[in-house]
């Protein structure tokens, strides 16, 4: 079968870049494979281009379509469902390349482009990649643009400057309906997992883990306060907490992830008291995990999350995508009455192990009288003996809280926070480990509080049944009390392995005030973005109520008529309106006075040259004959001379207008 | 087939109802009142694809997908302006049809010309019944075009409805324009090869001869030389004296017999009457090629024996139109 439409040159130019450029952010999405099959069927779309080759039979298509499913079955197994279906798309894209007959195929190839370009944004949503992405669309209508020009045209940038011409004019309409249209909920279920992997806290925790976090430079979340910032000693950002304890890892017991907290917290209630209570914003990255960072105790959350026994808040799916949400947090004792199933939750311990540490818990326990005096020893224990370290040694034995407390002596805040909890529950004293984050970095630029994973952190709560409330106890604020002062860039920025999987962000290479400057631009014009487009529908109806003064449907639609209205006048007016070149100003002056001619009969011939027509008029308006000759004379000075004086052409100026008043009245005499 | 013949229909009163509206005329600018616009096949694919996007925005919740669904979608209303523009404001007019013979196609020559400075691209013309092309205005401001025709019967041949469409510049929209041409072409008959020259010579009967006949300049008899003017039949030249550098001359003849070929309709009474035009119209070709000279009688019609380009298109006019009931004809024939 032959082509029946043949691309242009400039189409097959277009066409190659458009595919280019919508595939080169799937480098890192769809299985590798595919760019091997892209190389493929371009190469043989560019045989046929060039006339060398025909399009492949059908058997090698079909055969290459079977190779593709057979492919993308296998990923099923590994990946998540989205990677595949976009693979799917991205091989449809690519195998239709190698039969292309008419422009309705051409067609496809593109318009599975612009859906490619959009299915892009469910991988990366970066102000560049968002910039990257205009880019290709402007791109892939260019191309669009080129299959519905005439074969003989073959101007190559026309096309693309023609499509930047019609998204420039299409930009005022889409923000209205961007800010305009509702966002309702997802139509029925999808699966969000995209295949990423996140780096951050996870369900269980071995006490090296936290320090493995200090390599990443990457944000957790950034937070906003309304309110005063907490001081910098009480930005403990809880996460999630660990209540299981086998030996050697921290983990959740099932009830602990799905209790929700009962009955109406006494205190809790009290309203708002600007001392203790901060009221903020939180832009979550995705974490592929239910829970939702918070500060300290949130008082007031979202009707989307759910508020555990813990205090920690949940939210009902796996995180997959940055989200926002807006908290109050009271910095304040957690009233907990602890019932007899969760006391004893708190308190479990394998059977065995670890024996020097329950024999030190239980000398402890009764050498003090309440569990203050506990908890003071115990610190003290750690401020004296005990060295605070990114790279501790390795405790393989079974009673590794033995190790750590008697031997290697050298840890991270996950060592402490464990072998206190331990401790605590050897002393009979309800502990559980929280994983969350210690601190924040100030962008002076919007005020939001950035923290990054090299600020994860892990610290212990214990219950006193004295105030039936949960008090935090932070081993690591004795052992390195510069950690809850400084910013953990600055404490840690002489190990090794800190940062070591962000080398810009490590001291010394953006510590130049004018690269920090930088930084911290970049990051409020990120932060401002995640707030003002990547979550705009938290803010969308805010925005509207002050924009429009309260919502009304009429409103809307007003709106909407107005701005389009507008917008498409605007774009009438450029195409219909188009200017000739700037007129002469001789020539429309001539103009102006053969007007006045006109009327009597007299007007410029056709053809006739300026001098002859001045003479012309002398001849028949007498007493002008003067003002003609002067008019004769500059015309020629400045039409051929070249003579460009100003003054010139004002004098031409004046006698004309003086000339054009006096004919109608010479002809009435 | 329900819903294609409805289409059909549906087609066709649109059709009329835009012919209607539009006077023959010689020249005409196409504005809002000529042109139609509509999105195209691909334009509705095009939509269709834009609900797609707005479904995975919504489930994605992706504020960056809506942006650009919005940002297509606007795109697309954008581009009716564009597709607008780009018929709108250009100058149509019709400047001649060409004769031609039955069985081929039928030319007529048309002329557009931008508005101002704005530029027209990849605009489709084509009569209703004929091919399509395609024509650009972009750094010129006028273009000539020749748009075909099939001629079918002899005799005047009204130029179709002249459909101008563009789908320009990104295939979503069909704007066209449906103009009535105020062009004609005259169809000669078909030529069918017949008949024997012997058959021609100096068949003529009595009275109709007798203004014709003397001396007459191309017969056979040669008599001297004359100058050479234009228009004459080469094979007269006397290239013997122009070789020696005396210049053009022409041999002169002078005929002594009546020889001059006269086409009558009287000829071949076997046949019917369209048959014996064709047959008469494929002998004017052959004599004229011959340079000869001939004469045409049909009932009613005489056209004395005479030669060259004029003769000929005026004997090819009489046959294309002999006996038709066509009132074009006496109304073209006079210029």
């Amino acid at each position: 079968m032959k082509p029946l439409f043949q691309l242009t040159r400039s189409s097959m130019i277009w066409l190659l870049v458009s595919i280019l450029m919508v595939m080169i952010p799937y480098v890192t999405v769809v299985p590798g494979w595919l760019f091997l099959l892209a190389v493929f069927t371009v190469g043989w779309r560019l045989m046929v281009h060039s006339g060398r080759w025909s399009f492949p039979h059908w058997s090698v298509r079909s055969a290459l379509l079977s190779l593709v499913l057979v492919g993308l079955l296998f990923e099923l197994r590994s990946g998540s469902v989205m990677v595949v279906t976009v693979g799917l798309l991205v091989a449809a894209f690519l195998l239709k390349l190698t039969e292309m007959y008419r422009r309705r195929d051409a067609l496809v190839v593109l318009y599975v482009a612009l859906l490619l370009i959009v299915c892009s944004f469910l991988f990366f949503q970066s102000i560049p990649m968002t910039l990257y992405s205009l880019l290709s669309l402007i791109v892939v209508t260019a191309c669009l643009n080129t299959v519905y020009r005439s074969q003989q045209n073959t101007d190559i940038w026309r096309p693309l400057k023609r499509s930047a011409v019609l998204y420039t004019q299409a930009l005022p309409m889409m923000l209205v309906l961007f800010l305009i249209f509702p966002r309702i909920g997802p139509l029925w279920q999808v699966d969000m997992n995209t295949g990423q992997s996140f780096t951050g806290l996870s369900d269980s925790m071995s006490p090296g883990d936290v320090s493995r976090l200090t390599r990443s430079a990457d944000i957790a979340f950034r937070a906003r306060f309304e309110t005063a910032l907490p001081p910098e000693n009480i930005r403990y950002w809880r996460g999630l907490t660990y209540d299981r304890f086998d030996g050697r890892r921290w983990t959740r017991s099932e009830q602990q992830g799905i209790e929700q907290q009962s009955g109406v917290q006494s205190g809790l209630a009290a309203r708002f008291n600007s001392l203790r209570d901060y009221r903020y914003e939180i832009v979550m990255e995705a974490t592929g995990q239910r829970w939702r960072y918070g500060l300290d105790v949130p008082v007031s959350y979202p009707a989307t999350v759910r508020r555990l026994a813990d205090m920690t808040l949940q939210g009902q799916d796996p995180l997959m995508q940055r989200t926002q949400y807006q908290l109050v947090s009271r910095v304040a004792p957690q009233q907990d009455q602890l019932s007899a199933g969760r006391y004893d939750r708190y308190l479990q311990l394998p059977e065995r192990g670890n024996e020097k540490a329950r024999q030190l818990a239980l000398q402890w326990a009764s050498e003090q009288p309440d569990v203050k005096a506990f908890t003071a020893q115990m610190m003290t224990f750690f401020a004296t003996r005990f060295r605070y370290t990114l790279e501790p040694p390795l405790l393989p034995g079974s009673d590794s809280v033995d190790q750590f407390l008697f031997q290697t002596r050298q840890g991270f805040c996950g060592h402490f926070a464990s072998a206190g909890a331990f401790l605590l529950r050897a002393a009979g004293v309800p502990a559980r480990v929280v994983g969350g984050y210690l601190g924040g970095e100030l962008n002076p630029l919007d005020g939001a509080l950035t923290v990054r994973q090299y600020e994860a952190h892990a610290w212990l709560e214990y219950w006193d049944r004295e105030s039936q409330s949960w008090l935090r106890l932070d081993p690591t604020s004795v052992v390195a009390p510069l950690r809850l002062e400084q910013p953990a860039a600055q404490l840690f920025s002489s190990e090794s392995s800190f940062l070591a999987d962000a080398m810009l962000m490590r001291k010394g290479f953006l510590s130049g005030a004018l690269l920090m400057q930088l930084r911290l631009r970049y990051e409020a014009i990120n932060y401002g973005w995640h707030r003002w487009v990547l979550n705009f529908q938290d803010r969308q109806s805010d925005f509207l109520q002050q924009l429009l003064g309260g919502i009304s449907v009429v409103k809307i639609v007003l709106l909407i008529l107005i701005t389009g209205g507008l917008v498409l006048l605007g774009v009438a007016g450029s195409l219909f309106i188009r200017r000739g070149p700037r007129q002469d100003p001789l020539v429309s002056a001539l103009k102006r006075l053969d007007k006045r001619l006109l009327q009597l009969g007299l007007q410029r011939r056709s053809g006739e040259p300026p001098g002859q027509f001045f003479a012309r008029m002398e001849q028949s308006f007498p007493s002008l004959s003067e003002e003609f000759a002067a008019l004769s004379c500059c015309y020629e000075q400045i039409s051929y001379a070249e003579n460009s004086d100003p003054e010139l052409l004002a004098q031409f100026r004046r006698l004309m207008s003086r000339c054009c008043s006096l004919i109608p009245q010479k002809k009435s005499l | 087939m329900v819903t294609g013949s409805i289409r059909q229909r549906l087609g066709r009163a649109v059709f009329d109802w835009s012919l209607r509206r539009s006077p023959r005329l010689k020249q005409l600018t196409l504005s809002q009142r000529r042109i139609y616009i509509m999105p195209s096949r691909a334009g509705f694919v095009f939509l269709m694809l834009l609900l797609v996007m707005l479904i995975l925005a919504i489930n994605f919740q992706n504020n960056l997908m809506f942006a650009v669904t919005f940002l297509l979608a606007s795109l697309f209303v954008v581009t009716i302006l564009h597709t607008y523009a780009n018929l709108s404001g250009l100058t149509i007019r019709f400047v001649r049809g060409h004769p031609c013979f039955v069985g081929e196609q039928a030319a007529f020559d048309l002329t557009l010309t931008a508005k101002g400075t704005r530029q027209y691209e990849s605009i489709q013309l084509r009569l209703r019944t004929g091919e399509e092309t395609a024509v650009d205005l972009v750094e010129d401001r006028q273009r000539s075009l020749t748009l075909y025709q099939k001629a079918s019967r002899r005799g005047f041949l009204p130029a179709d409805a002249l459909q101008i469409e563009t789908f320009y510049p990104l295939g979503l929209f069909r704007a066209w324009a449906w103009l009535q041409v105020d062009l004609k072409s005259l169809v000669y008959p078909r030529p069918v090869e017949g008949g024997r020259l012997s058959d021609l010579s100096g068949s003529v009967s009595g009275d109709q001869s007798q203004a014709h006949i003397g001396e007459r300049h191309g017969g056979e008899e040669f008599t001297g030389l004359e100058q050479y003017q234009d228009g004459m039949s080469l094979k007269r030249v006397a290239w013997k004296n122009y070789a020696r550098g005396q210049g053009m001359y022409a041999k002169q003849y002078v005929e002594l017999n009546d020889n001059r070929r006269w086409l009558s309709w009287d000829l071949w009474p076997e046949l019917s009457p369209e048959a014996r035009i064709s047959r008469l119209t494929w002998w004017v070709l052959q004599l004229h090629r011959r340079g000869e000279e001939y004469g045409l009688l049909l009932p009613g019609i005489e056209i004395g024996p005479d030669r060259g380009e004029a003769h000929r298109v005026r004997v090819l006019e009489a046959l294309a139109c002999f006996g038709l009931d066509d009132q074009h004809s006496t109304q073209e024939r006079t210029p």
